[in-house]
């Protein structure tokens, strides 16, 4: 991938997994160098990522976590009532996979 | 304000298109100015499209997009422009807003928005989005403030100074959505209207409503409620920037906790708007 910015993109791939990786938030609480180590950042950026409070970036990312369950649920209750109404019992469980395991699950 | 966005007529108030409230918009019709339109639910689906031009027949409409991701290191996702770009062609539309925020970088999505870091290199990528996107989309763009728990540290500037920049820079405006003001300022501590005052109110395009729930002392941004109880503070805040702002529309913002009752749920805020906007 090309970047525009190239100086703040290992910065922005970090807060990135920290929002949407439950595992990885008490890890890099824990050690946050050992994270660093796989990134190219400077002092500033590392200072600002260990400087975000720890409840804020949980009740954020739970936030999130609730927005995207949110949408799955309310994709899946549209799909079913059009589905069921159309009666295509085949095409009802190709949108449920397509839904539940796609690639992106986004919150609109 | 420059002269692209002294150009934008005035749409008046109005809400946001959802397909849960399609029936009750149609019917109450007369007292709604204007519908704002999220691109995305249009987006690769014909179906939905030929819905978006049936309401177009009866409406202006605005519209909102939540995925440009101008933060983005990665800049920006040329085919979801050139897609967006095909939607505001179908509704005419005067001009296009986005968000302060980052929500995807090259094919990872954050699923949301996120807060910019508001710092030099920020700053930089910002610009370049935008300036960007208004090459692709032609036509004026607005960017919404965010909500959001906590500003990254170790920042160049404060949240007002960067937007101030980033609207200088690229000659947009400002979609200002007062309820994410009074929601910041109650999970900071911090005064709202020192946080406007501080805001290049002449570049104020649009403006966003909506109501929020506090739970375990921490207000959520959750579209679901009415202009009242402990949202009820956002009316003060439209008056202040009514009186100080070129305001081009207003919309009242739900998205969940949908009611039979739609006078109840929306008009009661739309028709307080229209007041304060009268004044």
């Amino acid at each position: 991938m090309s970047y525009i910015t190239p100086m703040i993109a290992d910065f922005q791939t970090i807060l990135c997994k920290l929002y949407t990786d439950e595992k990885l938030r008490p890890v890099f609480a824990a050690n946050p160098k050992k994270l660093f180590g796989e990134y190219n950042l400077t002092a500033k950026e590392k200072n600002a990522l260990t400087s975000i409070p720890r409840d804020k970036l949980d009740i954020f990312a739970k936030s999130l976590s609730k927005k995207k369950l949110g949408l799955v649920k309310k994709t899946i209750t549209i799909n079913l009532k059009t589905l069921v109404s159309a009666g295509s019992l085949k095409l009802l469980w190709i949108v449920l996979k397509n839904d539940l395991f796609g690639k992106k699950i986004t919150y609109l | 304000m420059n002269s692209e966005l002294r150009n934008i007529p005035y749409f008046g108030v109005g809400l946001g298109l959802r397909r849960e409230l399609r029936e009750q918009i149609m019917k109450r019709r007369q007292e709604i100015d204007v519908l704002e339109i999220i691109p995305e639910h249009y987006i690769d689906k014909p179906g939905e499209t030929a819905v978006l031009e049936s309401f177009s027949k009866s409406f202006k409409l605005v519209p909102h997009g939540l995925k440009l991701s101008i933060g983005t290191s990665a800049g920006l996702n040329k085919t979801y422009v050139d897609k967006v770009k095909g939607i505001l062609e179908k509704i005419g539309a005067e001009y296009h807003s986005d968000h302060f925020a980052l929500t995807d970088i090259g094919d990872f999505s954050i699923g949301h928005l996120s807060p910019l870091w508001f710092t030099k290199e920020g700053l930089e990528a910002a610009v370049k989005n935008i300036n960007k996107a208004k090459e692709i989309l032609g036509m004026p763009l607005v960017f919404e403030n965010i909500t959001s728990f906590f500003e990254i540290p170790e920042a160049d500037f404060s949240e007002p100074e960067f937007i101030k920049r980033a609207l200088e820079q690229t000659g947009s405006g400002l979609l200002l959505d007062l309820t994410n003001v009074l929601i910041n300022s109650y999970n900071r501590k911090t005064d709202p209207f020192r946080f406007l005052e501080q805001l290049p109110l002449e570049k104020v395009v649009h403006i966003h409503l909506a109501g929020g729930k506090i739970t375990n002392g921490w207000f959520y941004d959750t579209h679901s409620e009415e202009l009242n109880g402990p949202n009820e503070r956002v009316w003060p805040l439209l008056e202040w920037v009514t009186a100080r702002a070129d305001i081009k529309t207003v919309i009242i913002e739900r998205d969940q906790n949908f009611k039979e009752n739609f006078e109840e749920m929306i008009l009661n805020d739309i028709r307080h708007a229209k007041k304060i906007l009268a004044k």
